[in-house]
């Protein structure tokens, strides 16, 4: 563009003063002609860069910073104000340092990008570098992108909590946390059986045999056994509330993550479903591997909108194997009653995590007015609706979603493992 | 106000300056008039960032200075204009490149080098231009022609060959 204007008028001149004899015209346009020339003598040859990235850590949780290095050798000719570009994508913002400059190189010079930069959840590509070289009037530019491609990988934060408030059907043969409803070694007390040669005395239970029955009674305690867990992401776009930037579905997904992990920890099997605009399946697992895969599951999960999975009612049961434990993590829809009420029907055993939309937005858009009449409605319909679930059978954990995911899941279990108490003695 | 900024109002101040002395000279006091405020407008899209109008004041402020020939204004003038308008061109340009830019660091040893260059490559320009008007050289037209033929191939040849490296 410059180089045309440039040019352009520089001919311009030329041609008026031929056409009108005017000499003061050609002169006129020897200076334009002069500054042309000038960008003609500095244009380097070609630009040889050598390129070499360093991301520190490739890997990091949500939130936390990575640094990038980037160090360029000019193995070519002088480039003056050479403009040198990393690409930084969409998601990633630069919180210190210099991704752009503008520098002269002179041949065999170093020079390094160092910078640092904070990412969303999700696996972003540092495509490569832009260098943008020529004269140092802009007029002749060589433009090269060098692919020197990186990796930054962000997972999402998954708080370590002390209990999930579900009492598992099902239990497997590994001794875990989760009592088994067998007699056995464990801590919750389970039946009173006869006393067997080789019980220790710590478990006789004193006050039965005092009965004079003349023998002795031993307490038998429930085994705690690991599960098998089966968490349900809820994906859908119309899930996915947003506002101010802030979404939902980032919570959601720390939730996912900290449940995985804490059951992972104890030694549970746990599998993964996102569903929403596909079904993204993680089978069951357990072990570092299975954390890892889950996580890495959850750094790639996107909402999306599918004409399919628009319902819960597509949603493959199947799967899962009877009984077992689905936690499900949604801020729940009314249509989505029907669904959960059926599989708990089905003898699953269903525990929703909910984070409350309505708090959500009334905390990130920091509405003043709390009471105002369609805040409270929303807030009452949601209210029932969750009562609905919770006497379907259904445990529903409603969580404050503009609280930390620790706290929010941290204090509730206590309440809910009470309530799914009274539930199990009332049917 | 840093130096860069200081050289480009100077620049637009001398282009201007000249122009519409040029002009005043000659009892083209209408057209002085407009193009004084063509550079005050230049000043103020400057200012609130409009670079794109230093594109459009080249084009105009040359158009001034070809019909400044034809009205009999001193060629020196109108040479010393151009150069002006070259310059806040060329400025201007520089900080349309540097706008994206996140570097704070050595951005002001980058402007100086490019002053110092521009400056250089100006006078330069200025010196080999005025030369034949300082010392009253009357060009043969036929010489003219065979000058501005051969600039103009050149040139010509220059921009195919850079544009093939690109």
């Amino acid at each position: 563009m410059r180089l045309l204007l440039a040019a352009i008028l520089f001919f311009t001149l030329v041609l008026l003063g031929l056409i009108t004899l005017r000499g003061e015209l050609i002169l006129l346009s020897l200076p334009l002609a002069v500054y042309i020339g000038a960008a003609i003598i500095f244009i380097p040859a070609a630009i040889k860069l050598n390129i070499t990235r360093e991301i520190d850590p490739s890997r990091v949780i949500h939130g936390e910073h990575v640094n990038v290095k980037v160090r360029l050798h000019n193995g070519g000719d002088n480039l003056r104000e050479a403009i040198i570009e990393d690409k930084i994508p969409a998601l990633v913002k630069v919180m210190d340092g210099n991704y752009s400059l503008i520098t002269d190189l002179s041949p065999n010079e170093t020079l390094e990008l160092d910078y640092k930069i904070e990412a969303k959840r999700g696996i972003h590509f540092i495509p490569g570098i832009k260098v943008i070289s020529g004269d140092p009037f802009g007029l002749f530019q060589l433009n090269v992108t060098y692919p020197n491609e990186g990796e930054v990988k962000v997972l999402p934060r998954s708080p370590r909590i002390k209990n999930i408030p579900v009492r598992p059907d099902i239990t497997k043969g590994n001794s875990g946390i989760f009592p088994s409803r067998k007699g056995g070694r464990g801590i919750e007390f389970y039946n009173v059986r006869e006393y067997q040669p080789g019980d220790s005395l710590n478990i006789i239970n004193w006050l039965v045999s005092a009965r004079g029955y003349d023998r002795l009674f031993s307490n038998e305690f429930q085994m705690e056994k690991t599960a098998d867990f089966w968490l349900i992401l809820d994906a859908r776009q119309r899930s996915d509330f947003k506002f101010n930037g802030e979404s939902l579905f980032e919570i959601m997904v720390e939730i996912t993550a900290a449940i995985a992990q804490s059951l992972l920890h104890t030694g549970n099997r746990v599998g993964l479903l996102i569903y929403g605009g596909f079904l993204d399946w993680t089978y069951l697992g357990h072990g570092k591997k299975q954390r890892e895969k889950i996580l890495m599951a959850l750094t790639k999960a996107k909402s999306g909108e599918s004409r399919i999975f628009e319902k819960l009612e597509n949603l493959p049961t199947r799967i899962f194997p009877p009984r077992s434990q689905i936690i499900f993590i949604s801020p729940i829809h009314s249509e989505d009653y029907q669904f959960l009420s059926s599989i708990k029907a089905r003898s699953y055993q269903v525990l929703c995590i909910s984070p409350d939309p309505i708090t959500f937005e009334l905390g990130v858009t920091q509405s003043v007015d709390r009471d105002n009449p369609g805040a409270r409605l929303a807030m009452v319909e949601r209210r029932f609706l969750l009562s609905r679930l919770r006497y379907s059978g259904i445990q529903v954990m409603n969580i404050d979603a503009c609280l930390p995911v620790k706290i929010s899941l941290g204090h509730i279990p206590a309440v809910i493992f009470h309530r799914e108490k009274i539930i199990r003695s009332i049917l | 106000m840093k130096r860069f900024e200081i050289a480009i109002i100077l620049s637009i101040l001398l282009s201007s300056f000249c122009l519409g002395l040029g002009y005043f000279w000659v009892d083209k006091y209408h057209i002085s008039i407009l193009i004084v405020v063509l550079n005050i407008l230049l000043l103020f899209g400057f200012w609130f960032k409009y670079y794109w109008i230093s594109h459009l004041t080249l084009l105009v402020n040359s158009l001034f200075i070809c019909l400044g020939v034809f009205v009999s204004i001193p060629a020196l003038v109108l040479l010393i204009a151009m150069v002006g308008v070259i310059a806040h061109w060329d400025l201007i340009g520089f900080l349309i490149r540097i706008n994206d830019l996140k570097m704070k660091d050595s951005l002001i040893n980058i402007k100086l080098k490019h002053m110092q260059r521009l400056f250089f490559v100006l006078l330069c320009a200025g010196l080999i231009s005025a030369i034949p008007f300082l010392i009253q050289i009357q060009f043969n037209f036929l010489i003219a022609v065979i000058v501005s033929v051969i600039s103009v191939v050149g040139l010509g040849i220059a921009v195919r060959i850079s544009a093939r490296s690109n």
